[in-house]
């Protein structure tokens, strides 16, 4: 009697026969800054690329990020979103890359035994990955000999944050009020709270205000502000406009459109202090609490996830658990600074092409070693590190955060028991994200110790 | 005899990505407008010196905002100042950009508005706008 | 005004139901619902399981109409289109006290007719279901529960009732009653509503929550409505669905319960506290108790992936746990289907039947009509279909590739398709309620506004004017550029 369901009726694509296909050596899924510093890489490294993206346009999020703070360290040069977008589809435009635009991946095939890690990676035996796509001219099916990750990050809700009370309209996640104000020319009320002092809330406080909409504060659940001093400054002291710390929301009210949130005071667990509670009048409700990886489609493909990150594991050379798949961008971490995205993406799209032409993704990372491997952990007040996993005894770039804002501390590479390096003592704060080389040498210490895995703890320093 | 007032103001630099924070002394007159600027710390590079002065007697922010657009793919055009102007003008700006409209197509760096507010400065596109 | 044979009040699953029952018979049927669209009462709020119907007391009317809805089930979703799964459930005991309980819960279920119970160990608990707690040492295993989507069942059946003749009025909350004359098959009710009066020959109450007040307008049955509150969580979807895992049930509730949903994703429903009428607030407390109510019988469970969180009432009759099923015996020709708080998605089909019963015990000699459909053939679903229907679907229209929603791949034909439909979605949430769209991960934080733009297109109004919801519930303004 009893039917066991997981998930049937949905289809799977797999291959078939009626849908038309194109081989590329690189297929880039996404076509925001990720995508395009990946595919123009690897176009760069003398691959065949194709870039699949499922808006109309490419630029991905940077279109609706119209304010400036964008090429600072890249162009050397202050611009806006779309700015620093328009230069990166101006490039993609002069080369053959092949766009699909307004095409949405519905599957990513690595065909048998690709997930399989004991997998010849020479490249005639390398697994074609299949990547199935649909679009207003029907359905098609491009194939890899490596596929590059670049679909970015989505918003935490209110669910995810668990804010209690009524569910009326007027909350919003930041990036879909920027979608109303910047692109579709919508405004989404008049009165605004905005939860989250992340850079994207305080961009979207400054925007509000000279779009008419009045901010009546920025709350914070945490006891420190989370986003770049130049935000902080520039978009809520140039207004006037407070930024109220160790505060939440703790309820929305009204019924059909908000009508006012409940704020709190949190204690030092972030516990909202009974007796604390007051009443905002607002119309509109802005959450800027988060970004987390989409990586639905990565799941799908069989690439393992880091619990802490939200994106794949992958190794020095940003190739995740996948053979020929590789991931970059907001997809894998969620990055503070577009730049930082380019200069990622730039190093996955030459993995990639270096995969795909000539079997190993290492041309820059030094040659896989059979004997080198291993594992990348956080340890002290670092949420993660990146990449969680090291096959090669060369230069590697460690990237990580911290969990909380600190004066005085110090990174530190163990291995078991030894100390590899230790970092000079400086400050370190979550909204940035650290960036870290580790020499070969130290590497090949590690493994000459016999160790497994090498942890990076970044511990705070007492003051002398 | 004077009766101006010696301040400490600390704020941050934002000229570059170190963001340093600047303790800055000045002098106001009875009316609180600055006489002088007289020490400037905390910078690591000789331009925060200049961005504290600039801070005090008139700052200077790039506006960026939107649009209008008729006959184009999109609803709205970003658009820039192609420098900064005064952050005192910037509501001013904001009363004068509401009711434009631009057509498509429109390139990125195009001219949008010439001598915005007798700035010097124009407002320009920041992305391309194809035709419908 | 308009005169039917019959109005029903309520347009919850339980209305929907009644409606679609009915409309096989010669009747002229009007259901009139307050809201501006389907099941947005307690149906709304709602975990979607199909209880097997163990735990009523035998020789209520709840344990009639339980296992008997559980059983119609699976015909009511093979006419009417929507999903369905029996997946069979495990009540899970963690003691020697609890195992003692599950037998007399067994015993319960012989008694209302449920099939095939049995009290199963440890071993066959994991082979069932392998992310139920390692504590549990017994369990009831009820192989005849199920889930469905209890918007799509309410929607499935008002679509084939409409389809077969049946009138839907919404925003229409029946503000007044008139009762005239003797119960001498003349149209007697007058139902004064913003929308228009209805007259009717037959009045039934259907009306949920609000079933006291219709009650007490036609002169029927007094009676008081307590609200009991429950809130309810809905989390991300896992690679294999959940089966649906309940605590030992206690006198008022039956717990916290973790199950699958015909989408593939969890559902923890629901806690029970009475609270203000109307209150469909979240609150921290419950939401905290749900989620560790949950961990105690999936230890494992990530409850960082929190989808939704949401709350309703259960329309419960002051002074009684059953439900109030039949003739008011005050005002012939009114008839009751009130107090239909849990397990009123299990019961609604046998609700439905018993309805018909009560009106034929009241004289009415229902004729068939030869002209009625039972089948209502479900929107296609772009997910779910396979990849050469996708083709097939593109080829007949472009709309068919543009996908909207990405969390639930839906694409913009199918939003308009479910705009079109009759009755069909003239809000946001209504969308969502029919085809998914904003109902995954990211709450429609990436396809709201793509959604407000097909709304406004169809329905031939500016994006000012679409709803998230019920009148008052505007998303946006009008626009902030080339304006003066």
């Amino acid at each position: 009697m009893a039917t066991f369901d997981t998930r049937d009726g949905r289809a799977v694509a797999g291959a078939v026969a009626s849908v038309s296909t194109q081989a590329f050596d690189v297929v880039v899924i996404g076509g925001g800054p990720a995508g395009m510093a990946a595919a123009l890489a690897a176009h760069k490294a003398g691959a065949s690329v194709a870039i699949v993206e499922r808006e109309q346009h490419l630029g991905g999020i940077l279109r609706q990020c119209i304010h400036p703070g964008f090429g600072l360290s890249h162009f050397k040069q202050e611009l806006t979103g779309p700015e620093y977008a328009q230069r990166f589809i101006d490039q993609v435009s002069a080369t053959d890359i092949a766009l699909f635009l307004g095409s949405m991946v519905l599957e990513i095939d690595s065909g048998e035994g690709a997930g399989d890690p004991g997998t010849d990676e020479i490249a005639g035996a390398t697994a074609v990955h299949t990547v199935t796509l649909m679009r207003p001219t029907g359905i098609l099916q491009l194939t890899g000999r490596a596929v590059v990750l670049a679909m970015g990050c989505r918003e935490r809700t209110r669910s995810e944050i668990k804010i209690p009370g009524s569910r009326p309209a007027g909350v919003f996640t930041a990036g879909l009020a920027q979608r109303y104000i910047n692109i579709e020319n919508l405004k989404p009320g008049s009165r605004a709270v905005i939860l989250g002092s992340g850079d994207i809330g305080l961009i979207m406080a400054r925007r509000c205000t000279l779009e008419g909409i009045s901010v009546e504060g920025v709350y914070e659940l945490m006891p420190y502000a989370n986003g770049l001093r130049r935000n902080f400054k520039n978009c809520l002291d140039d207004f006037g406009i407070p930024l109220h710390l160790s505060t939440t929301v703790t309820r929305v009210i009204g019924r059909d459109r908000v009508e006012a949130v409940e704020v709190s005071k949190v204690d030092e667990h972030l516990a909202p202090i009974p007796g604390t509670e007051r009443v905002v009048p607002c119309d509109t409700l802005l959450l800027s609490v988060g970004l987390i990886p989409e990586n639905e489609l990565s799941v799908g493909a069989g690439v393992e996830l880091d619990p802490r990150t939200r994106g794949a594991v992958v190794d020095q050379s940003l190739q995740t658990g996948v053979p020929g798949i590789f991931a970059c961008g907001n997809v894998l971490h969620v990055h503070d600074l577009a730049d930082n995205v380019t200069t990622e993406s730039e190093r996955a799209g030459a993995a990639a092409a270096a995969y795909a032409l000539g079997g190993s993704a290492n041309v820059e990372h030094g040659t896989a070693d059979p004997v080198c491997q291993l594992t990348v952990s956080p340890a002290g007040i670092a949420g993660y590190s990146l990449p969680g996993r090291i096959t090669a005894a060369a230069l590697t770039k460690l990237n990580f955060r911290v969990r909380r804002p600190v004066d005085a501390a110090r990174v530190r590479i163990l291995a078991g028991d030894e100390e590899l390096f230790a970092g000079k003592v400086r400050p370190f704060k979550p909204s940035v994200m650290e960036s870290f080389p580790l020499p070969a040498k130290v590497i090949q210490r590690a493994l000459d110790l016999g160790a497994s895995e090498i942890v990076l703890s970044v511990d705070p320093v007492e003051e002398a | 005899m004077s009766i101006n007032a010696i301040e400490t103001l600390q704020f941050n630099c934002t000229t570059c990505p170190f963001e340093c924070l600047l303790t800055v002394e000045v002098e106001r007159d009875a009316d609180g407008a600055v006489v002088e600027m007289r020490s400037v710390a905390g910078n690591s590079r000789p331009r925060g010196d200049k961005f504290a002065h600039q801070e005090l007697t008139c700052p200077m922010r790039v506006l960026t905002t939107t649009v209008a657009v008729s006959g184009g793919d999109e609803a709205l055009l970003p658009v820039r100042t192609a420098e900064a102007i005064p952050l005192a003008l910037h509501a001013q700006a904001m009363d004068l950009i509401r009711g434009l409209v631009v057509d498509a197509p429109v390139r990125m760096g195009d001219v949008v508005l010439e001598d915005l507010l007798h700035t010097g400065i124009d407002l320009i596109a920041s992305m391309d706008i194809d035709p419908a | 005004m308009e005169t039917f044979d019959i109005a029903i009040v309520g347009a919850g699953i339980t209305g929907c139901a009644i409606a679609r029952q009915l409309a096989r018979f010669d009747l002229s049927i009007c259901v009139i619902e307050a809201a501006n669209d389907i099941a947005l009462g307690a149906s709304k709020a709602n975990g979607g399981l199909v209880h097997a119907g163990y735990d009523p007391a035998p020789g209520t009317v709840k344990a009639q109409v339980n296992a008997r809805g559980c059983e119609l089930y699976g015909t009511w979703a093979q006419e009417l289109g929507f999903l369905f799964r029996r997946t069979g459930s495990m009540v899970l005991g963690f003691n020697d006290e609890d195992c003692v309980h599950l037998e007399k819960l067994r015993q319960n279920g012989l008694a209302n007719g449920v099939p095939e119970l049995s009290i199963i160990g440890p071993e066959r608990i994991h082979e069932l279901e392998p992310r139920a707690s390692a504590q549990a040492s017994c369990a009831l295993w009820c192989p005849s529960t199920g889930y469905v989507d209890p918007f799509e069942v309410a929607i499935a059946a008002l679509e084939n009732a409409v389809a077969n003749g049946v009138t839907f009025m919404r925003s229409a909350p029946v503000e007044a009653i008139e009762v005239a004359g003797s119960d001498d098959g003349a149209a007697r009710f007058t139902l004064a509503t913003p929308a228009g009066d209805v007259r009717c020959r037959y009045l039934i109450n259907a009306a949920g929550n609000g079933a006291a007040s219709i009650s007490h307008m036609a002169g029927a049955e007094e009676f008081q409505m307590v609200w009991r509150q429950g809130n309810i969580v809905v989390l991300d979807k896992e690679p294999r669905t959940l089966m649906p895992l309940y605590p030992v049930p206690t006198p008022v509730s039956k717990g916290v319960i973790i199950t699958g949903t015909v989408h593939g994703n969890t559902v923890i429903t629901a806690t029970a506290a009475v609270r203000e009428p109307g209150d469909t607030q979240t609150y921290a407390t419950d939401v905290n108790a749900l989620l560790s109510g949950a961990r105690k019988l999936v230890p494992d469970l990530d409850t960082r992936r929190v989808v939704r969180a949401f709350a309703g009432g259960r329309p419960v009759i002051q002074g009684t746990n059953d439900f109030f099923i039949g003739q008011s015996a005050l005002v012939p020709g009114v008839f009751q289907a009130a107090g239909i708080q849990s397990p009123g998605v299990a019961s609604a089909p046998a609700i439905a039947e018993r309805m018909e019963q009560v009106l034929r015990n009241a004289g009415d000699d229902l004729r068939e009509r030869d002209d009625w459909n039972p089948i209502r053939h479900a929107p296609d679903d772009f997910d779910r279909t396979p990849l050469e229907r996708k083709e097939e679907l593109i080829e007949s229209d472009p709309a068919w590739g543009q996908i909207v929603c990405r969390c639930e791949t839906v694409p913009e034909a199918e939003i308009v398709a479910a705009i079109r439909r009759r009755p069909g979605a003239v809000s946001v949430e209504g969308v969502k309620r029919r085809c998914r769209a904003g109902m995954g991960r990211c709450q429609s934080g990436f396809c709201q506004s793509r959604v407000v733009a097909i709304l406004a297109r169809e329905l031939g109004c500016e994006p000012s004017e679409v709803l998230l919801e019920d009148a008052g519930s505007w998303l946006v303004e009008g626009p902030l550029k080339g304006v003066r």
